[in-house]
């Protein structure tokens, strides 16, 4: 069971992404600047003590991965917390081409000889195994970008989580982390919106012990259904959490945010934004003081 | 009705997906059928959930279906919406109608004639009624504290749209239009909801890629309660990753500013300020925004008991009546339209 990192540098802000503010998010998005410029952020924020980073597989990833692995200052020990996939670019497929065409559009692109083979199954699946295969060639293709750098834990996306709890499919979920184990060796680790359904179906589904990323801080925002079920939750069972949102979307300062999160043994993890240079150093400064 | 509810799914994209996994997340619900003609997701689905029964139309799920259905959402592109939600009301099944309603006024007069003459409880898919912002922003125009409005000024923006595309929504005769319908009818629905009805409007279209169906407009709105309006929306604004609204409402003693994520409400000298962690709730399910889940409670209230729903037929018909009545003036060189 390989540690998460204490503080793991957001990917938001790189990618033009906000969730306190689309209006925020736009003019982030107008002044990102290349991979250039984000990729000495990054350096900057292992400098300042960030151990690794959280990446969807964004289209930006694609050209900031092959800098980031010849970076100096990021080949000691920098992980990465991939989260798949990147949904928007499944969102915006499906609008124009349905669901069923934008996951063959990505199987399409993806390597092996197989892949033709798949897309013939894809019209006539009809058992588990057909479904994992296709899986599999879907996360391969995601996680394809991520083979030059060192990789911790991988996160399934909240809204396919949150999808798989909802419909109760067990089996895709025990799927999901055989594979993202025994393929590449990474643990496998879910992003989730509803922590507390989510550690009551894994103790019935048998998945011990996992790795989630969860909206987490005192001011509750984001929290479902509640703060005091959640902190129950998390209080009661084994898991180990990277916690995000922690600032409540900026609502909190880092003071008041971080001593509340380094009071949950379950908290392993925090995933700290990078807006700015000046944000980067001030937020981690607070990490190393009260999330330490 | 103390009893487990049913649910079907007409129509299994992402909109069909996203009801499916909330009413199978609701307590007291069940997802217990689905219709599509895709064939590869009814073989998946059926590997995967044995106990969801799987139909590739609505006449055989009629015919073989042996349980009862107490609701259904139809997730279909809109050409189908009405057709099916007619044949819901005639055996009686509540139905939940993903937005818009129809293509247009007219096409959903059968189903507005027949629930004036037998109501079956039903709702459409206007989510934004259900967000934690703009609730606060019907609230405070409901409380009288701007006075009377006289000026809305609102956008709607993505960027979603960079080629012609395929697939229905940007086909016309499936979607009956382009991002007027298919996303700015939110907007429409969300300005009638807070200021009041729309007496005429004055449109201009924008096409980027093709003639069929539009990717932008800019539309002057005279409010029934004398209020003046300008209202934009593109699908194609580069830099706008999701679907982004802002509006000013300016009344004769105050004016509110709103967007997805804040409040500002400014009266003379003092400015009350209310961002979303302010306003946020928590939800017993969350998969893709509280507000859906919100919605879904709703619809599953009225079935049970008749409860209230933000959005009925009636009320989304008349958004339709101003979606035609844009596409009206536009074609008619922005002259102004009466809505009919």
């Amino acid at each position: 069971m390989k540690p998460l990192d204490r503080w793991v540098l957001g990917h938001n802000s790189f990618f033009g992404i906000d969730h306190l503010s689309a209006k925020r998010a736009v003019e982030r998005s107008q002044q990102l600047g290349g991979p250039k410029e984000i990729l000495e952020r990054i350096e900057y924020a292992r400098e300042c003590g960030a151990g690794g980073m959280m990446m969807s597989t964004h289209p930006l990833a694609k050209e900031l991965i092959p800098m980031i692995a010849k970076s100096r200052t990021l080949q000691d020990g920098f992980q990465f917390y991939p989260l798949l996939p990147y949904a928007q670019k499944y969102v915006v497929a499906a609008n124009q081409r349905g669901l069923i065409n934008a996951v063959l559009d990505v199987l399409a692109g993806s390597e092996g000889a197989e892949k033709l083979k798949m897309i013939g199954n894809m019209v006539t699946v009809a058992f588990t195994k057909d479904v994992e295969k296709i899986l599999e060639n879907l996360i391969i293709a995601e996680l394809k970008i991520f083979k030059p750098v060192t990789v911790n834990a991988v996160f399934l996306h909240d809204v396919l989580t949150d999808m798989l709890l909802a419909l109760g499919l067990s089996e895709i979920a025990k799927f999901y982390c055989r594979f993202i184990h025994d393929y590449f060796g990474y643990q496998p680790a879910f992003a989730t919106k509803n922590p507390v359904v989510l550690l009551q179906k894994f103790l019935e589904w048998g998945i011990d012990d996992p790795v989630l990323m969860i909206h987490l801080n005192k001011k509750g925002f984001w929290v479902h259904p509640d703060l005091p079920r959640v902190e129950k939750a998390i209080r009661s069972n084994r898991c180990r959490i990277m916690a995000m949102s922690t600032l409540a979307c900026g609502y909190l300062t880092p003071e008041e945010a971080f001593p509340y999160l380094a009071s949950f043994p379950t908290v392993q993890s925090i995933v700290v934004g990078a807006s700015s240079k000046a944000h980067i150093q001030e937020t981690f400064h607070a990490a190393r003081t009260y999330f330490a | 009705l103390s009893e487990t509810l049913q649910f079907g799914i007409i129509g299994f994209g992402k909109l069909g997906l996203l009801h499916a996994s909330i009413v199978s997340a609701l307590e007291g619900c069940k997802w217990a059928a689905v219709v599509d003609t895709q064939k590869t997701l009814l073989h998946f689905l059926k590997a995967q959930r044995d106990d969801v029964r799987v139909y590739s139309d609505v006449d055989q799920m009629f015919k073989e279906h042996r349980e009862r259905l107490h609701g259904v959402f139809i997730s279909t592109p809109p050409d189908s919406h009405v057709p099916i939600a007619l044949q819901m009301h005639e055996r009686e099944i509540p139905f939940f109608i993903e937005k818009p309603l129809s293509r247009s006024r007219k096409e959903s007069e059968p189903l507005l004639e027949r629930l004036k003459r037998k109501h079956v409880p039903h709702m459409i898919g206007f989510m934004n009624r259900y967000s934690d912002i703009f609730r606060k922003a019907k609230e405070v125009v409901s409380a009288g504290t701007l006075g009377k409005i006289t000026n809305v000024s609102a956008s709607m923006y993505i960027d979603q749209r960079k080629d012609s595309g395929t697939g229905w929504r940007y086909a016309k005769e499936t979607a009956g239009g382009g991002v007027v319908i298919t996303q700015n009818c939110h907007l429409i629905d969300l300005l009638m909801w807070l200021v009041g009805g729309i007496r005429s409007v004055s449109s201009r279209l924008d096409h980027l890629f093709d003639d069929q169906i539009e990717d932008a407009a800019r539309v002057e709105i005279q409010f029934e309660n004398g209020a003046k309006g300008l209202l934009e929306t593109s699908w194609s604004k580069p830099n706008y990753r999701t679907l982004t609204t802002e509006v000013s409402l300016e009344g004769t003693s105050g004016k509110l500013e709103f967007n997805d994520d804040e409040l500002i409400l400014i009266q003379g000298s003092k400015t009350t300020r209310w961002r979303k962690p302010d306003l946020f709730h928590g939800v017993s399910f969350d998969v893709a925004g509280v507000e859906y889940t919100r919605q879904s409670e709703d619809f599953i209230r009225a079935i049970r008991n008749g409860g209230h729903v933000e959005t009925d037929v009636v009320e989304a018909s008349r958004t339709q009546s101003v979606i035609d009545a844009i596409y009206e003036s536009a074609g008619t060189q922005s002259r102004w339209t009466d809505i009919r």
